[in-house]
């Protein structure tokens, strides 16, 4: 598996840039966090990445030249939200990530299976299998999800805020199963705390623009948070641990 | 995964279309089959019309199951895009101009067929959006066009004469009634046929759309082909379909509805499964209109099973909510 890269990558929505002239590369087996305000270009990145959408200029890689089945193949995406109309068993929904690999249409070879049983049981569902997505809550949902990405068994992993919505248990398991995972983390967040304790390395976007690119101790600072996030906030490092306190 | 089930219940609409179509011409006044009269009734008349009943359920139901699919939208039906108004349209120019007797027997579904196509294209023209088919844009489309083409309808049907006007309406209903001619059974049969080959084979990208465009996407589904794929082969499907037997309701709604009520979701399984159940519910409701003390159009009868069976559906959604 080689790096995830982006050239020069610009994205417009209309007349709107969401992604200006971006250079990003990542090397396999890295975690990197994407920082930033909303609408700071964090999703448009991950989707570049993941081949969802092609930039108007510039290029993605792997993601340019392969078919959408390929690229499965080596990175699994996980959007920010998804809504299920339909009432799908866990496993099904799960097994969903096994899309790019399938031998066929109704045949699930035994390699399959267990990727499936790997995924559930590395985030805790193996009980739920058989409930149906549409009864489960927000955060039960979300690692059902994760898992359907993890039984892609890619060696890369993009999510776009894992841990957006969660409680303490359902956010303490999604981070436990990304650091048990041991390819390439690509992740978009809000929470600043977690991007310090998942990945070695802070990207910062602002406007469609990388600002700041580093590790978390050097990247997230006080005046980061003031001139970007623009909040008056203070930065704790404890064990080598980063935690944001914001004053009201 | 859970697909042992999803077998079982496969297997059940097999059986539950054969032994519907099989009984559906014996119901209503019992045929004498020494006669040359009661065989020509059940061989000319009411076993063509249970097999066209079964061609045309077949493929609403699936259609249903395809829309439902592509739209993430449980209230989608084959309808919903447009394309029954187009072919209604056709029709019932057709029927004010007189260019149906012009044309002899194969008049009606020709226009009718024109009136899809040209329908299907103006959707697709008026959705695209950079090479994509957006899902949100199709749906806009469609349902803008099923107004503009339902006012049209509206407005020849009001402004016809009498006799035309009563035609339009009885066309409007919905039946399976064809005649002696066979040619329309191959050509909704062979539809059927054609279309499920395209469709059937997308069951497993279905599955994963229905978490959404991206979540399909981002383990491997090319969505905007299957999106293209699937559109173009089930309106055409539909267009063919209510081109011969006018917009039958309800069958693309109930069926697949029904079948996920029995806990079969996986749209691999589905899709064969509603195409089997929903043409031998047809074939049944059009041999029990002939039990029926005044004949009615089948597309009478699936609306008044439509009805009731959508409000148990309501009802059953927000018991669970509560």
């Amino acid at each position: 598996m080689g790096a995830l890269e982006l050239a020069s990558a610009t994205v417009r929505y209309g007349a709107r840039t969401a992604l200006d002239r971006v250079d990003l590369t990542v090397p396999a087996g890295e975690r990197v966090a994407l920082i930033g305000p909303n609408g700071s270009g964090k999703t448009t990145l991950l989707r570049a990445l993941a081949g969802i959408l092609r930039p108007d200029a510039g290029t993605a890689r792997p993601a340019a030249g392969l078919t959408q089945r390929e690229l499965a193949r080596r990175v699994a995406f996980l959007p920010q939200e998804e809504h299920w109309e339909f009432p799908f068993p866990v496993e099904d929904v799960v097994a969903c990530g096994r899309y790019a690999h399938a031998p066929g249409l109704f045949k699930e070879a035994v390699e399959d299976h267990a990727a499936v049983d790997t995924a559930l049981a590395a985030v805790g569902l193996a009980p739920l299998r058989t409930r149906l997505i549409t009864e489960l809550s927000g955060g039960e949902r979300r690692r059902v999800v994760l898992a359907r990405a993890l039984a892609q068994r890619a060696p890369a992993l993009l999510l776009d805020e894992p841990t957006t919505a969660l409680d303490l248990e359902h956010r303490h398991a999604v981070l436990t199963v990304l650091a048990g995972f041991s390819g390439t983390v690509v992740l978009a967040t809000h929470d600043l705390d977690a991007a310090a304790a998942a990945c070695e390395r802070v990207v910062v976007l602002d406007a469609g623009r990388v600002v700041a690119d580093g590790t978390p101790q050097a990247i997230i600072t006080e005046a980061l948070l003031r001139d970007v996030f623009h909040v008056t906030a203070r930065v704790l490092r404890e064990d080598g641990r980063i935690h944001v306190i914001t004053e009201i | 995964m859970s697909s042992r089930r999803s077998r079982r219940i496969l297997f059940c609409c097999v059986a539950f279309a054969v032994v519907a179509t099989a009984v559906a011409p014996f119901l209503g006044q019992a045929i004498d089959f020494s006669s040359e009269d009661g065989q020509f009734i059940f061989f000319r008349l009411r076993l063509p019309r249970a097999l066209l009943a079964l061609g045309c359920g077949a493929g609403l139901a699936a259609a249903g199951v395809v829309l439902q699919a592509i739209l993430k939208n449980p209230l989608a039906t084959p309808f919903t895009l447009g394309v029954a108004s187009g072919a209604a349209f056709g029709v019932v120019l057709a029927v004010v101009l007189g260019i149906d007797a012009l044309l002899g027997v194969a008049g009606r579904p020709l226009v009718g067929m024109a009136g899809a196509v040209f329908v299907i294209g103006l959707t697709y023209r008026a959705a695209r959006v950079r090479g994509h088919l957006p899902t949100h844009t199709l749906l806009l489309a469609g349902v803008a066009l099923t107004y503009v083409f339902s006012a049209l309808i509206l407005a020849i049907q009001y402004t016809a004469t009498p006799s035309d006007a009563a035609r339009i309406l009885r066309w409007l209903v919905g039946s399976v009634e064809t005649g002696l001619d066979f040619w329309p059974h191959l050509i909704v049969g062979a539809a059927v046929v054609l279309a499920l080959c395209v469709l059937v084979p997308l069951g497993r990208a279905f599955n994963a759309m229905a978490g959404g465009a991206e979540a399909a996407a981002g383990v491997g589904v090319d969505v905007a082909g299957t999106v293209r794929r699937s559109y173009l082969a089930a309106s055409l499907l539909v267009g063919v379909i209510v081109a011969f037997a006018g917009p039958i309701g309800f069958v693309g709604l109930l069926v697949p509805h029904a079948l996920r009520l029995f806990g079969l979701v996986d749209n691999r399984y589905l899709l064969p499964a509603a195409a089997l159940a929903g043409g031998g519910f047809l074939a049944l409701c059009d041999g029990v209109t002939n039990l029926l003390p005044q004949a009615l159009p089948v597309g009478v009868l699936t609306h008044l099973l439509g009805g009731p069976f959508f409000l148990v559906l309501l009802l059953r959604a927000k018991s669970q909510t509560v």
